[in-house]
């Protein structure tokens, strides 16, 4: 149920979460670094970036551009304001699509070899985690018999007990999403430029930090689809949340860059055959 | 108001100077000076500690490191990587070559230099010039954006 | 008008229109056209309004029993003549197999049967009417311009053209009368009609490739009609009465499965699910008005609507469940394969395939909320595809070819018709619009059997694949013909075009009014125990519609500003797309300069994924497993 704290809650959280997201991807650089033996930047380094890129001169190829990297900035923001809404996962879910979709659509507009690479590959991760992420959520309509998150949050145990192997899954299906290695296919990361910038390519100035921006929208969304698996605590949840997030950078420090035909060869199976597992478990139960 | 503006203009040009990314383009460079920029990047130098990235793609890029000597047939593709930049922007020219034409200079093929072509903002001499001090550049390079913000 | 006389309008001034198709003057055919189509669209809007009826025809100068059982009798002979005229045993066998029980029928000692309400219509039938009226009737404006330039490419003679219109105005009303007839053998007559149309439409080019696929179109069709009498029959001597009402109230005996097995197959024929989902692809070569009416937005939907119409009968019965599989997997199967496809029409017909097997898992699953689901689904699929379909004509007539790959960068070339294009194709997989509201409302459905929504899953994450990467491409911003004036299409394709969009937009922003006149009542009558639940308004909830509408303000507040800023600036974006360095000097064109001083375009090309989804193979694999599940279905019905 919408309550009018529900909205105000949501509405700090949208305001709250770039803030949050840039922290966090602070730490993320901060601890990459750590792990290479580097001092690393700053905390605050991606403020200083994103308040650099928004000030800089606008430079694009065609004007579509710009209407598609609002729209995916407008997305992830609903996404995340339906989230803190309590509202319905499958429809945070197909809100996330526009965001994803209008993404490819923006690095398609160009003509230019490189970002359209990138979205070719993008349109192979997005193929890759949609499955994935929305077969995740039917599984806790499976646990809880509801989407509405404000009653999935209501359930009395951690639900990572009753479907720990389909938390992996899903960990493959963000790890896509936030184009962390092994599957930062579509827009190299920082350092290794094979396709220049991938999808991300054609982007410049402002454009670039609403991109930025709506990533960081997308971890906060993303960590707060982890924190379902356990609501039942405030402290649990944000250690659980740290260990998870933890993992994710280690991985993504560990392993090389995978193929999109590698990615889809084995992320669908094992995720699929978790998920699957993990649904029989439930049913049997 | 003028404060709120002020106290704004100071985050951008923190912020401009805090986060510069850079883009490297090799003009006919003998390698020398391409090592010792890359060199940079390693965790023993570690660029990023100041916040430069490597972005490789001028789109994204603030600052331009030039090396080699410049010539007839890349002269357009200097011209056109310092075009795709948005400003505001600063272009570094690394190694006697990019300075000067270095000992190519007199060579029938080179221009001799990166400024011939775009405005160079700092010059680091040396052949190869060591890390320290084309990180020393660069940081310098950054200070223009500040510069510029007070000019204004 | 009372109602009686507003149905037979519906049903008999297409009928009686459709030698007007004839018109040599093309003034006089467009404006009688476009006066049927507002006396349709106004009509089946004033039915609509009026509501559910049911009545029975009467008339003291002729029994329209004894008429409709020679017009059957007519038609059966006219597709016989084709079999033999093509020498095409198959045909020749089916229509045996048709005439055979038909005789049966009409001529058996048994008493007669009583009908109570030949004609009669429920929400379901009257939204169907609505469709086929008004969009089915701007389809057919558009085949007017459509078949001038057609028949020029083609060299067809003014005769064969009106042939073809004939054919084309002639199905809007059997297409009415399938979908007021609760008379059984009537909507069978109305059946075949729609089948014989569809041969003639295919096969208009007279191509050797025409021909084979309107055969074959036929023959699948032709083996829908024969499960139809059977079922027809077999209803018949067990004493049951021949009337849909009758049938569904009677709910899930068990007597009747095996009949009720019989019409879904039939229905699957008609829709071209798994495994008869190939003449819908061959009857792509078909001009783009009989693709946009009868392949995509009304006569494929005459199974489901069958299927709809008789689920009271099979629920809870295993018939259900294995509709549901099979509907899921022709979706996931068709979107796989529009995937590896190049054609645009091929990647349309997959998509409407799918979206029909959509359709029929929500059948299948069988709880209001999916029912509900199936008829938005219904109506948002056909009004889109309408544009689709159009579109894609149009832009084939334009740039001469079907593949997607010429088709970057169009959005420079045609724009409006591009930007229609790319928003019908938002308007199939995106929210806020309609197609994607009801899909939620399948996944929701479907989250009790995992076995469906897991197929369901893939299925849509392969849609947003196919459908993204098309539409990226059309507003790719790569013009390889420099200097072309830019392009304004004609008005008889603009105009419904422009329609089609319009009504997908106001359809989709008016979600809940939709809902509560379409699918509110119709759920009432199928589902009677739910009916308290939604007067509580327990249902809003569900529908979750209310997001609709922010979303709706956000987008419309994002091409505002766009505009706005558009004006400020009102100056061409300056930048070049990277090339590293090597674009052409006078920047007129993307791309970059080789070592040897040669320009070279850009150009750019899709992921098809081919080589892991070789269709022959994947074809037969699906293929087997439908007959498969055909089979189980049959035996469980026995
Ligand atoms: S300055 Fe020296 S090291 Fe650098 S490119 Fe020129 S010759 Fe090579």
């Amino acid at each position: 149920m919408i309550t009018m704290s529900n909205f105000l809650w949501a509405l700090t959280a949208i305001i709250l979460a770039p803030a949050m997201g840039a922290l966090i991807s602070g730490i993320d650089r901060k601890l990459t670094a750590w792990f290479q033996g580097r001092v690393g930047p700053p905390v605050y380094q991606p403020f200083l970036d994103t308040i650099k890129l928004l000030s800089k001169e606008k430079n694009i190829v065609n004007s579509r551009q710009m209407i598609c990297v609002l729209v995916y900035l407008l997305s992830s923001m609903a996404a995340v304001f339906l989230f803190f809404l309590g509202s319905d996962l499958l429809l945070i879910f197909f809100v996330l699509t526009i965001g994803a979709v209008s993404f490819i659509a923006g690095a398609m507009s160009v003509p230019s070899p490189y970002s359209q690479v990138g979205a070719q590959r993008e349109l192979m991760q997005v193929l890759t985690y949609e499955p994935l992420l929305l077969l995740t959520f039917v599984g806790f309509f499976l646990i809880t018999g509801s989407f509405n998150i404000s009653y999935i949050l209501t359930w009395e145990e951690p639900l990572l007990f009753s479907m720990p192997l389909i938390y992996i899954a899903l960990g493959f299906a963000l790890t896509i999403k936030l184009r962390k290695s092994p599957f930062d296919i579509s827009a190299s990361h920082h350092g290794h430029q094979e396709i220049v910038k991938g999808s991300l390519t054609e982007y410049s100035g402002p454009q670039l930090a609403m991109v930025e921006i709506a990533h960081w929208y997308e971890i906060i969304l993303i960590l707060g689809v982890f924190a379902l698996f356990w609501s039942t605590s405030v402290t649990a949840m944000l250690i659980f949340l740290s260990i998870t997030y933890l993992a994710e950078i280690l991985i993504d420090n560990l392993v090389a860059r995978s193929t999109w035909r590698w990615m889809i060869a084995h992320v669908w199976p094992v995720g699929l055959g978790l998920i699957i597992i993990n649904y029989i478990l439930i049913l049997g139960m | 108001m003028s404060l709120l503006s002020d106290c704004f203009k100071n985050i951008i040009a923190k912020s401009r100077a805090g986060s510069p990314w850079m883009v490297h383009l090799d003009c006919g460079s003998c390698n020398g000076c391409d090592i010792e920029t890359w060199a940079c990047l390693t965790p023993v130098y570690d660029l990023e500690r100041f916040g430069i990235i490597n972005a490789g793609n001028p789109k994204h890029a603030d600052i331009l490191l030039v090396t080699g000597t410049v010539n007839h047939r890349n002269r357009y593709v200097l011209e056109n990587i310092y075009d795709q930049m948005s400003s505001p922007k600063v272009v570094v020219s690394i190694g006697s070559c990019a300075n000067s034409g270095g000992i190519f200079k007199d060579c029938y093929n080179v221009l001799g230099g990166a400024d011939k072509v775009i405005p160079v903002d700092i010059y680091v001499p040396g052949c190869p010039p060591k890390p320290e001090s084309i990180i020393d550049g660069a940081l310098e390079a950054v200070q223009k954006f500040k510069l510029n913000q007070e000019e204004k | 008008m009372n109602i009686e006389s507003l149905s037979a309008l519906l049903i008999f001034l297409p009928i009686f229109m459709a030698i007007a198709g004839f018109a040599p003057n093309l003034t006089f055919l467009r404006s009688v056209v476009a006066g049927m189509t507002a006396v349709l669209a106004l009509g089946s809007i004033i039915l609509f309004i009026k509501g559910p009826f049911a009545f029975e025809p009467v008339s003291d100068m002729v029994s329209w029993h004894s008429i409709f059982s020679f017009a059957d009798f007519i038609l059966l002979g006219i597709m016989f003549i084709i079999g033999i005229r093509y020498r095409h045993k198959l045909i020749s066998i089916l229509v045996l197999a048709q005439i055979l029980p038909l005789i049966l029928i009409k001529f058996s000692t048994q008493k007669p049967h009583f009908f109570e309400a030949s004609i009669a219509a429920d929400h379901l039938s009257l939204m169907m009417v609505m469709i086929v009226c008004i969009v089915g009737s701007f389809i057919v404006l558009y085949a007017t311009e459509y078949m001038q330039k057609h028949a020029l490419k083609m060299g067809t003679s003014p005769l064969r053209t009106g042939m073809f219109l004939f054919f084309l105005i002639l199905f809007l009303g059997a297409m009415n009368g399938l979908l007021l007839s609760n008379n059984l053998l009537w909507m069978f007559f109305f059946w075949e009609l729609t089948t014989l149309c569809s041969f003639f439409l295919i096969a208009h080019d007279r191509t050797d490739l025409a021909t084979t696929n309107a055969l074959r179109a036929l023959w699948m069709n032709l083996t829908g009609g024969v499960l139809f009498i059977w079922a027809i029959y077999l209803l018949h001597i067990s004493g049951l009465p021949l009337e849909i009402h009758q049938l569904t109230k009677l709910g899930p005996l068990p007597v009747l499965l095996l009949p009720a097995a019989l019409l879904c197959l039939a229905a699957f024929t008609k829709s071209a699910q798994l495994p008869f989902q190939s003449w819908l692809t061959g009857a792509m070569v078909a001009p783009a008005p009989v693709s946009a009416l009868l392949h995509s937005s009304t006569m494929v939907n005459a199974g489901v609507f069958l299927i709809l119409k008789l689920s009271p009968i099979y629920q809870g019965t295993p018939l259900a469940s294995y509709l549901a599989i099979l509907g899921a997997l022709t979706f996931i199967y068709t979107s796989a394969i529009a995937l590896t496809q190049n054609n645009a029409k091929k990647i349309l017909a997959y998509s409407t395939i799918g979206s029909l097997g959509l359709v029929i898992a929500c059948a299948g699953i069988g709880t209001p909320q999916a029912y509900s689901a199936a008829m938005l689904l219904i109506l948002f699929h056909a009004v889109a595809k309408a544009l689709l379909f159009m579109g894609v004509g149009h832009i084939e007539q334009l740039i001469k070819s079907k593949n997607i790959e010429d088709m970057w960068g169009l959005m420079e070339r045609f724009p409006k018709a591009s930007l229609l294009l790319v928003f019908g194709m938002i308007s199939m997989f995106l929210p806020p619009f309609g197609a994607l509201i009801s899909k939620w409302m399948v996944v929701h459905a479907a989250a009790q059997l995992p076995v469906v929504v897991i197929m369901l899953a893939l299925g849509s994450a392969l849609t947003v694949v196919y459908w993204t990467r098309w539409a990226g491409m059309l507003v790719n911003s790569f013009n390889p013909l420099t200097g072309e004036q830019r392009f304004k299409s004609p008005l008889f394709i603009d105009i419904p075009l422009t329609v089609m969009a319009v009504l997908s937009l106001a359809l989709s922003l008016l979600i809940i009014p939709v809902y509560w006149c379409l699918s509110v009542p119709m759920l009432n009558i199928v589902f009677p125990e739910f009916a308290d639940a939604s007067k509580s308004g327990a249902l809003m909830e569900n529908i979750g519609a209310f997001m609709v509408y922010p979303a709706f303000l956000a987008i419309g507040f994002t091409l505002l500003i766009m505009k706005k800023r558009r004006a400020e600036k009102s100056m061409p974006p300056v930048s070049t797309p990277y090339y590293s360095g090597l674009n052409r000097k006078d920047h007129s064109s993307p791309g970059f300069t080789d070592p040897l001083g040669n320009f070279i375009p850009f150009c750019s090309e899709n992921y098809y994924l081919k080589k892991y989804l070789p269709q022959e193979r994947v074809n037969a694999g699906i293929n087997a497993v439908a007959i498969g599940f055909i089979i189980l279905l049959t035996v469980a019905s026995l």
